[in-house]
C-alpha cells in the first residue's frame, strides 16, 4: 500500500470518522444520493493521494475543500445552473412526523437555491464555517459570502437576525 | 428554536437509512494511482528543467570556447551564436513543453505562472495529441506542472472553446485558464455584470490555438464568470 501500513490505517481512521459527514454534505450540494457517494469516492481518492502532505495537518479541512470544489466544477461542465427567482414554498409549520417533513421541506427549499448558494448555506450552516473561510475556499470575497448567503437565507425564508459569525471553525 | 437553528438542525439530519461506507481499499488502491501519475508528472517537469540548463550550459560554452582557426578556403564564419530566449522549450523526449511556453505575469509564493503545451497521449482518445498545463516557472527557471487541462472527448482541434479551467480552492489558487481554436483577437467573459477581457498568446507550433487567461482580481472564480466568448479582429464574435 501507497503510504506503508501505519499511513494506510490512519487513512482508514480517518474514512471511518469522516466519510459520513462528507457524504451528507455532498448529498445536500448536489441533491443525488449516487451523485454524492460517487463525489466522496473521488475526494477521499485525492485525500488518499495527498495524504502524506495533509494527514498531519488538517485532513478533513483539506476533503471538504476538493469536495466542494469538485461538486462545483461538476456543475460548471455539463450546463450552467441558471438561479431561481422564486423562492420554494414555506414548509408547513407543526407538520406531523417532523423528521420526514424536515427532510421534504429542506430538500424542496435546497432545490431552489443556485448552486453557488447551497454551497454557501452548506459551508456556512452545516460546516459551521465563518464568513472569511467560506470566502477563501470559494474564492470570493467576505461580502460575496455576505451577500449569498442573504439571499439563500431570504429565499429560505430563514431569519438570519441570529447569524452571527461561528467563532469556530471546521466543524462538524 | 430560531429559524437559523431549525435550518442548521435539518441540515445535519442525515437520512434515516444512512450512507454506506466507502471502499477504503479500492480508495486506497485508486489514490495510489493517482499519486504515482502525479509523481510522474512532476518527474517529467523536472527532466524538462535539466534539459534546459544543459541547453543553456553548452550555449555558454560555446561562448567561452575560442573560435577554431579557420581553414584555408573556407567562408568565415560570421554569424553569432544562436540566442535562446528563456521561454525556448528544451529539445528531447516526450512530456516537455511543446513550443514556446507563456509567462503569465501572475506570481505567487512559488514563482511565476506559466501556461505551456504538452504532448498528451491518451488511451480511447485517438484525435487528442496535446494538452494545456498551468504551472509555475521558479526564479530559477525550474518548471513545475500543476494542473493539466486537456479534451476529454472529440478532437483538440475542433474549432471554438476546447478547454477552460481555474480553481480557486486549490493553494495557491489557480487562475482560469484554457484555450481557443480559431482566429480569436479578443476572449471576453462577464464576470458580475462587467466584461474581462483575457490575456491570450498564440501557441508558437500552432497559430490557429490561442492560449487564454485571466487574472485573478478579474475573474476569482471560474464559477463567477458567464461562458467566455471569442471575437476575430474585425468584432466578429466566433464560434463558440
Amino acid at each position: 500500500m501507497g503510504h506503508g501500513t501505519r499511513g494506510d490505517e490512519e487513512f482508514a481512521d480517518f474514512v471511518a470518522s469522516s466519510s459520513g459527514r462528507l457524504t451528507h454534505a455532498a448529498y445536500l450540494l448536489t441533491r443525488d444520493r449516487h451523485q454524492a457517494e460517487d463525489a466522496v469516492q473521488t475526494v477521499l481518492v485525492r485525500t488518499y493521494a495527498a495524504w502524506r502532505r495533509v494527514r498531519h495537518q488538517d485532513a478533513y479541512g483539506y476533503a471538504r475543500r476538493v469536495l466542494v470544489n469538485h461538486v462545483i466544477d461538476g456543475w460548471r461542465r455539463p450546463i450552467r445552473e441558471l438561479p431561481a427567482d422564486e423562492p420554494p414554498e414555506q414548509r408547513a409549520a407543526d407538520a406531523p412526523e417532523r423528521d420526514v417533513v424536515n427532510q421534504q421541506w429542506l430538500a424542496a427549499l435546497l432545490d431552489g437555491l443556485t448552486g453557488r448558494e447551497r454551497a454557501v448555506i452548506v459551508l456556512r450552516h452545516y460546516f459551521d464555517l465563518p464568513e472569511a473561510a467560506v470566502a477563501d475556499e470559494l474564492g470570493v470575497s467576505v461580502g460575496t459570502v455576505k451577500s449569498t448567503n442573504s439571499r439563500a437565507l431570504a429565499k429560505l425564508r430563514v431569519s438570519a437576525l441570529d447569524d452571527v459569525p461561528a467563532a469556530r471553525g471546521g466543524a462538524a | 428554536m430560531t429559524d437559523l437553528e431549525q435550518l442548521r438542525a435539518a441540515l445535519r439530519e442525515q437520512p434515516g437509512e444512512g450512507y454506506p461506507a466507502p471502499d477504503v481499499a479500492r480508495i486506497i488502491a485508486r489514490g495510489t494511482r493517482l499519486r504515482r501519475r502525479r509523481q510522474v508528472l512532476q518527474g517529467s517537469a523536472v527532466a524538462a528543467v535539466v534539459a534546459v540548463i544543459a541547453v543553456v550550459a553548452g550555449l555558454a560554452t560555446q561562448l567561452r570556447e575560442p573560435a577554431p582557426p579557420v581553414a584555408a578556403g573556407a567562408p568565415p564564419v560570421t554569424a553569432p551564436p544562436p540566442m535562446v530566449p528563456a521561454s525556448t522549450p528544451p529539445p528531447g523526449p516526450d512530456k516537455q513543453p511543446l513550443g514556446a511556453v507563456v509567462p503569465t505575469g501572475i506570481a505567487d509564493a512559488q514563482g511565476e505562472r506559466v501556461l505551456y503545451f504538452v504532448p498528451a497521449d491518451i488511451p480511447g482518445l485517438p484525435d487528442v495529441h496535446f494538452g494545456l498545463m498551468a504551472g509555475h516557472r521558479a526564479p530559477s527557471g525550474d518548471l513545475t506542472g500543476q494542473l493539466l487541462a486537456n479534451v476529454t472527448s472529440g478532437s483538440d482541434l475542433t474549432p471554438g472553446f476546447r478547454v477552460l479551467y481555474g480553481n480557486a480552492g486549490l493553494n495557491p489558487a489557480t487562475p482560469v485558464f484554457g484555450y481557443y481554436v480559431g482566429p480569436a483577437a479578443k476572449i471576453t467573459t462577464t464576470v458580475r455584470g462587467q466584461t474581462m477581457r483575457a490575456r491570450q498568446a498564440a501557441w508558437s507550433q500552432d497559430p490557429k490555438v490561442v492560449a487564454f487567461w485571466f487574472t485573478l482580481d478579474e475573474v476569482p472564480s471560474s464559477d463567477l464568470m458567464t461562458p467566455p466568448r471569442a471575437y476575430a479582429a474585425d468584432g466578429s464574435p466566433l464560434t463558440r
